[in-house]
């Protein structure tokens, strides 16, 4: 019987005290899987943990914030818990990366760059490809030349710039409202092997599978094809 | 009065009238005093309400802390961190309630991750227990018998 008495012990300490900015801050500091036990301890703390604006944006900007602008990925218009989903699986993107086999992206004779970087940028995670300079020291080049991010409807988004012809991704998006983007660039899917390979493959079904009507259809297959004779690529990285 | 105090000195007063003579800048690591301070609104002597001396100090001694160390070792300023924030639960109560309200962002960060560490890895009863103020009696007879039926773990 002894345990059924009331706890002596004051507890001095109720989190409902707390006011819920407060709540919110202890709680960005938990796990998804440490958040649910949480969330099951009590109903208010049910819709607090479901509160994609506040909590989930906490959540995010905890792991990410020093790192990336949370609210410009996907346009805002995307819900704080799909984007930790997506920054979660990102991130293990981040750093440096070196080829595996020698793949191919035909119609071009380079093969792809032997040694990768991945980095955050402020919606995006750019893939720089790491070159000795041509001076003779020991400098190197960095030049993007994949990028990845995530669409307004939560799916990812990555283009591949065969060439690395863009310095920054402004230049990026500037090109692609002049049109040249579909051209240019090429979109990927970029999917995890395990942990640590990565590999980047043609995304074929990119341009129809993001327009909905018939016509819309057609213009997609037809850029496709006059894009450039299907080209055929398929590159892979291991982690350093 | 003022001119006797140093420049780029502070005088805040706590809740219960005593006074603490701190370097601005590190009293203006609570956004709120920056604030006031920015307003030109703040006299020589700053009135802290709702923070007692006991607090107030311990608030002064981070700010020193972490203002005094920013050339420091990342690591030694987080040891001190996690030692600073190991109080009872009544302190802990009270600098969060003080760096909230004070708007002191790092020492807020620092005690919610501390009231953050003991919420994981426990039940959910446990929880309901610590941190919500439920009774063992009032969980065992109410209608969670079912949650602590399916969920016991007991310790």
């Amino acid at each position: 019987m002894a345990n059924l008495t009331p706890n002596k012990e004051p507890n001095s300490f109720s989190f409902s005290d707390f006011p819920e900015d407060v709540q919110l801050c202890i709680l960005s500091f938990l796990s998804p899987l440490e958040l649910s036990s949480f969330a099951s301890t009590s109903k208010p703390f049910v819709s607090l943990c479901r509160n994609d604006a506040k909590l989930w944006f906490a959540l995010c900007d905890r792991r990410w914030g020093s790192k990336t602008q949370i609210r410009k990925w996907g346009n805002g218009k995307i819900t704080y818990k799909q984007l930790y989903k997506a920054l979660n699986e990102f991130e293990n993107l981040i750093g440096f990366w070196r080829r595996s086999g020698h793949g191919k992206i035909a119609g071009l004779n380079s093969p792809p760059p032997p040694l990768v970087f991945f980095e955050w940028g402020s919606s995006f995670i750019t893939g720089s490809r790491v070159s000795p300079s041509k001076s003779g020291t020991y400098r190197v080049v960095k030049a993007p030349f994949l990028w990845i991010s995530i669409m307004p409807n939560s799916a990812p988004v990555s283009f591949l710039d065969p060439e690395c012809r863009f310095e920054l991704f402004d230049d990026l998006v500037k090109s692609g409202e002049l049109g040249l983007l579909e051209n240019e660039l090429v979109p990927v899917n970029v999917s995890f092997m395990g942990k640590n390979h990565v590999v980047v493959e043609e995304n074929l079904s990119f341009a129809y599978s993001n327009s909905n009507s018939l016509e819309g259809r057609q213009i997609g297959f037809s850029s496709v094809s006059s894009s450039g004779n299907l080209r055929e690529m398929s590159m892979g990285w291991w982690r350093m | 009065m003022s001119s006797s105090l140093e420049k780029n000195m502070l005088i805040l007063r706590s809740s219960d009238g005593e006074e603490f003579i701190v370097p601005e800048v590190v009293a203006v690591m609570s956004k709120a005093i920056k604030n006031m301070v920015e307003d030109e609104c703040a006299s020589n002597t700053i009135p802290v309400p709702n923070v007692d001396a006991n607090i107030l100090a311990m608030v002064i001694e981070f700010c020193k802390k972490h203002d005094e160390s920013e050339a420091e070792a990342a690591s030694d300023l987080k040891t001190f961190d996690s030692e600073f924030v190991n109080r009872g639960q009544e302190a802990l109560y009270d600098l969060i309630t003080a760096a909230n309200f004070r708007d002191v962002k790092e020492l807020l960060d620092a005690l919610c991750q501390n009231v953050a560490e003991m919420i994981k890895g426990k039940s959910v009863h446990h929880i309901r227990i610590q941190f919500l103020g439920y009774q063992l009696f009032e969980i065992l007879t109410s209608n969670f018998i079912w949650n602590i039926w399916c969920d016991r773990d007991f310790d």
